[in-house]
């Protein structure tokens, strides 16, 4: 039983009036008795007339307040809760987020198997689907939502029993951002057209919370799977530093948090390619932030952050780093010859390969014969640099395919532009720049050619100027503008620019690709004459779970560059496969979504029920709390009281042809 | 007009000359009635023989004694007295029952009145008449009087059942309205009865002073030598009221009016302090050794005679 609508209590208050009404109601009929003298006595004794002695036996007035209540009842639109009531469709929303395999402490593990370890949240939820699809779904479509990285309909109208339990059983949890608004809009999407459908909400509470509410048209109910008072002691930030090459040393620095009430030791342990360096028990306690960092580590290509102690929710236990294996930066500069560049990028610490280009032979094809013949360098480069017009055989050849598989940065290598930008330079937030403001700097001329592989990072009076981006997994930096055509280079501004740029540059330049959030879409540099590629889990949370990661993703083309970083925490190699089998295989560690390490107790999703089928209820923030509790699905009760209002007011009427009162 | 219709029937008249009242009290009077005294006296009835003693009326000596036995015996015989008997029956307004107001106001005779209104007063008058009759009959001094504040009127002492049809015209003209208070009427100098007997109030009771006032009332009578019955005749609306709703209720004599929401509880309320106050009745008279007598309107003439005044042992056949 629930009520929609406290506020028209207020109409309640038309019971007192009438009441007021018929006490001030003065109408007596005048009846002369020969017992008087009795009557008096007995009236002194009773005080009869005290007012509200008058509205004793009314008849009329106790139906008149019989319907007034009920017509406010029926305002205050009160609604039955039906469990499971008639309606056809079910439509369960199965919370599998990466908190769900958080252990769930206390009472509620102890009905599972002690050996495994304890129940997780997610098999506690299953078991309470199992037993809820059994119990409230015999006879009844049901449907199956997931909430995963996008909401993933297990089940659409399936009515086998054998086949819910078979998907129930499957649900894992998913430790990426989860698409908790994506699933409640999924769920309302499949019930909008059909009245007859219900939707529950299986959860652990821990619910993204979401400013503009999923109005559902059908009755909505939250099951909570109560996850009890976990523990969970997390890696928030975990870094090497002070790169250096092998044999010399680096510096590690983690951040620890956790959740626990009482100061409870932590391990954490440093490991590097497998060996343990570095182990230290640290107290961590609620709200606290432990800052740990060990010098001296010794190089190794990951190092790997582990805590051990009491904890509930595993995920979320282990860090990765990945060493830097090189010193300096090997920079190819292609350059008619720039001084400020060449000495810029020396500055920033890297060693300069300079390959002199004729800027005259730009179009002239009398000199393509001196141009072909230039030289490939050797070796690999961390940046290529073209400064100024490219002849053709930079963008053919052997020229080519250094360039794509190395990151390149090119200045003004457009056309010449005509179009003179004026204003403000706008300046987006990027590695590249950082701690510059630009103003003041004069820019003579832009092609106006925009890369498709960039965004602009710098607009001068709305004009791009710098863009910024990735191709084929590289870095990839145009400058639209000649160096020549600019005043920046005599900027004191400029040795930043460019020392930003190799550090933006080199800055994926460890051993690994790097540490994403499961789940996400990342650039991996996927060499060109890659036929076979797949993500093999190495080490850590995945090893023990036993997950198998997903085959990587295929474009036209080959091996996409963009992939999707596997669903489990954990240390993988992505491993590509050339044609001759060689394999060049990198690192990539993958990470929970930190917010689903925050265990504390959530209050579930908010969501609204739209009143009757077309007025969307405008929710206030008061009326959410009020709405939380009694979303369950409803019966309204509204038919049944305006039924009964009218009853009594057709008695009322016959009572007031029949006479005054009882 | 009522007086055309009898007040009471015929053929109840010959049942009635056979009934004669029942009085505890000594019967004194200075007429001869049919009444026997306790004392010898006059009459037919032979009561006993003794011997002569000069001095004797010799008009009871029994010659035929003395003839045959030679010794001088006088008769005796019972002395026969009347007794008095005096008849006050209430017309104030209360006794037109709840639509008497008009009459009560207006004083007329209220015998055209509804049934309800009329019942009350006719049967009141009705069992005045009865006794009346009795007492007649019975060579009875009678004497009636109609009071509400005061005597209203009243009859001179009557004897005899030739005197019957003045009784029963006066009863049938008698005026009805007022305010009714016996204890008033009856400190009208002249009111009470000058001779010890029995007296007879027919009268509802509604008396403004209540308990109180009949108690003095009673105490006059008491002392003027009277043996009294008061009969107390109530309307059924009276006895069990089926009001509801909102009420002014207006007193037919005083025409004072008291707001009352009847409720159930109300009524019940009323029924127990009825109850209480015919108790008190009973007991203001037990305690002066006086007879207290119930009649509800709608009981028949003959029942209240029979069943309810021979039943108390103040009629006896």
């Amino acid at each position: 039983m629930g009520i929609q609508s406290w506020l028209s209590l207020w109409f309640g208050l038309s019971l007192p009036a009438i009441v007021l009404m018929y006490l001030f109601k003065r109408k007596y009929i005048d009846t002369p008795v020969p017992s008087h003298m009795l009557w008096n006595r007995v009236l002194r004794n009773l005080e009869a007339n005290r007012p509200w002695q008058k509205l004793q036996n009314r008849l009329l007035l106790w139906l008149q307040l019989l319907a007034a209540a009920l017509l406010v009842f029926a305002l205050m639109q009160p609604f039955l809760q039906v469990s499971g009531g008639g309606s056809q469709h079910l439509v369960i929303v199965a919370d599998t987020s990466g908190s769900m395999s958080a252990e769930a402490p206390g009472d509620a593990a102890k009905k599972i198997d002690p050996s495994s370890g304890g129940a997780t949240r997610l098999e506690l939820l299953k078991e309470r689907l199992v037993e809820y699809t059994g119990r409230e779904g015999r006879g009844r479509d049901i449907s199956l939502v997931a909430v995963g990285a996008r909401p993933a309909a297990l089940l659409s109208r399936e009515s086998s029993r054998e086949d819910v339990v078979k998907a129930i059983e499957q649900l894992q949890p998913y430790y990426g951002q989860a698409s908790y608004r994506e699933s409640l809009s999924l769920a309302s999407a499949l019930t909008r057209e059909d009245g007859d459908s219900e939707v529950v909400i299986f959860t652990d509470g821990q619910w993204k919370d979401d400013k503009a509410q999923i109005a559902f048209e059908v009755p909505v109910g939250i099951e909570k799977i109560s996850g009890g008072n976990p523990v969970n002691a997390a890696v928030e930030q975990f870094g090497i530093s002070g790169a250096s090459g092998p044999g010399a040393s680096s510096r590690a620095v983690a951040v620890i948090t956790s959740n626990a009430s009482s100061p409870e030791g932590v391990e954490v342990s440093l490991y590097g390619d497998g060996k343990l360096l570095a182990s230290q028990e640290v107290p961590a306690s609620e709200g606290e932030r432990q800052t740990l960092s060990f010098d001296g580590l010794p190089y190794a290509e990951v190092y790997r952050l582990a805590l051990t102690g009491a904890d509930h929710y595993k995920a979320d236990n282990e860090a990765y780093a990945f060493g830097y294996d090189r010193t300096e930066t090997r920079v190819l500069l292609l350059t008619p010859g720039n001084f400020f560049l060449e000495k810029a990028l020396q500055l920033g610490g890297s060693q300069v390969t300079r390959v002199n280009v004729d800027a005259e032979s730009e179009g002239n094809p009398a000199q393509d014969q001196a141009s072909k013949s230039l030289p490939v360098p050797e070796g690999e480069f961390d940046l290529i640099v073209l400064d100024g017009p490219m002849p053709e055989t930079v963008q053919q050849g052997e020229w080519e395919k250094l360039i794509s598989r190395t990151p390149l940065w090119t200045l003004g290598t457009g056309a010449k532009g005509t179009s003179r930008p004026q204003g403000q330079p706008v300046i987006e937030r990027h590695p590249v720049t950082a701690y510059l403001s630009l103003s003041g700097v004069y820019i003579g001329s832009v092609s106006g050619e925009r890369p498709s592989w960039g965004e602009p990072i710098v607009k001068v009076g709305g004009t791009p100027v710098i863009y910024a981006g990735t191709e084929a997994g590289h870095p990839r930096l145009s400058f639209d503008f000649r160096l020549q055509d600019s005043d920046l280079p005599l900027s004191p501004e400029f040795p930043v620019l460019v020392s930003n740029v190799l550090q933006w540059i080199t800055s994926d330049n460890a051993s690994g690709l790097g540490r994403y959030i499961a789940g996400t879409v990342v650039n991996i540099p996927v060499a060109l004459d890659t036929v076979n590629a797949q993500w093999l889990p190495a080490e850590g949370y995945v090893k023990e779970s036993g997950y198998i990661p997903p085959e990587a993703l295929k474009s036209d083309k080959g091996i996409s560059a963009a992939q999707t970083v596997p669903d489990v925490p954990g240390l993988y190699r992505f491993e590509q496969v050339n044609p001759a089998g060689e394999t060049v295989s990198s690192w990539l560690a993958v990470a929970p979504d930190p917010f689903e390490g925050n265990l504390a107790e959530g209050s579930g999703p908010a969501v609204s029920q739209l009143a009757g089928s077309g007025a969307a209820a405008a929710e206030t923030g008061e009326d959410q709390e009020g709405r939380r509790s009694t979303a369950l699905p409803g019966l309204s009760l509204l038919p049944w009281l305006a039924l009964l209002a009218l009853l009594v007011i057709a008695l009322e009427w016959g009572v007031y042809q029949r006479g005054r009162s009882i | 007009m009522s007086g055309s219709k009898h007040l009471l029937p015929p053929e109840w008249l010959t049942r009635l000359e056979r009934l004669s009242l029942n009085t505890r009290s000594r019967v004194a009077g200075t007429l001869q009635g049919k009444r026997r005294s306790r004392r010898l006296g006059s009459s037919l009835e032979f009561a006993d023989y003794r011997l002569y003693a000069p001095g004797d009326d010799v008009r009871r000596f029994d010659w035929g004694v003395y003839s045959r036995t030679g010794k001088a015996f006088v008769r005796q015989f019972m002395d026969e007295q009347e007794l008095m008997v005096s008849i006050y029956v209430d017309c104030s307004a209360s006794m037109a029952g709840i639509q008497g107001t008009e009459a009560g106001t207006g004083g007329g005779p209220s015998t055209s009145q509804s049934r309800a209104a009329a019942d009350k007063w006719l049967l009141a008058r009705q069992l005045a008449a009865s006794i009346g009759y009795l007492a007649l009959s019975s060579y009875d001094r009678l004497q009636l009087a109609c009071y509400s504040k005061s005597m209203d009127s009243r009859l001179p002492v009557l004897r005899g059942k030739g005197a019957a049809h003045r009784l029963f015209s006066h009863l049938q003209q008698a005026p009805l309205g007022g305010d009714g208070s016996l204890a008033a009427a009856l400190s009208v100098p002249g009111a009470l009865p000058r001779l010890p007997g029995m007296t007879w109030i027919f009268s509802d009771c509604w008396l403004e002073g209540g308990e109180e006032e009949l108690s003095r009332s009673l105490s006059l009578l008491a002392g003027a030598g009277q043996e009294v019955v008061l009969v107390q005749v109530l309307s059924r609306e009276e006895l069990e009221p089926r009001f509801a709703g909102d009420l002014r209720l207006v007193d037919v004599e005083t025409g004072g009016g008291k707001e009352v929401a009847v409720t159930s509880r109300l009524l019940e309320a009323y029924r127990e302090e009825l109850d209480r106050y015919q108790g008190m009745l009973a007991r203001v008279c037990a305690e002066r050794g006086m007879s207290y007598v119930l009649i509800p309107e709608d009981m028949p003439l003959q029942e209240a005679v029979f069943g309810i005044l021979a039943g108390a042992g103040l009629v006896k056949s």
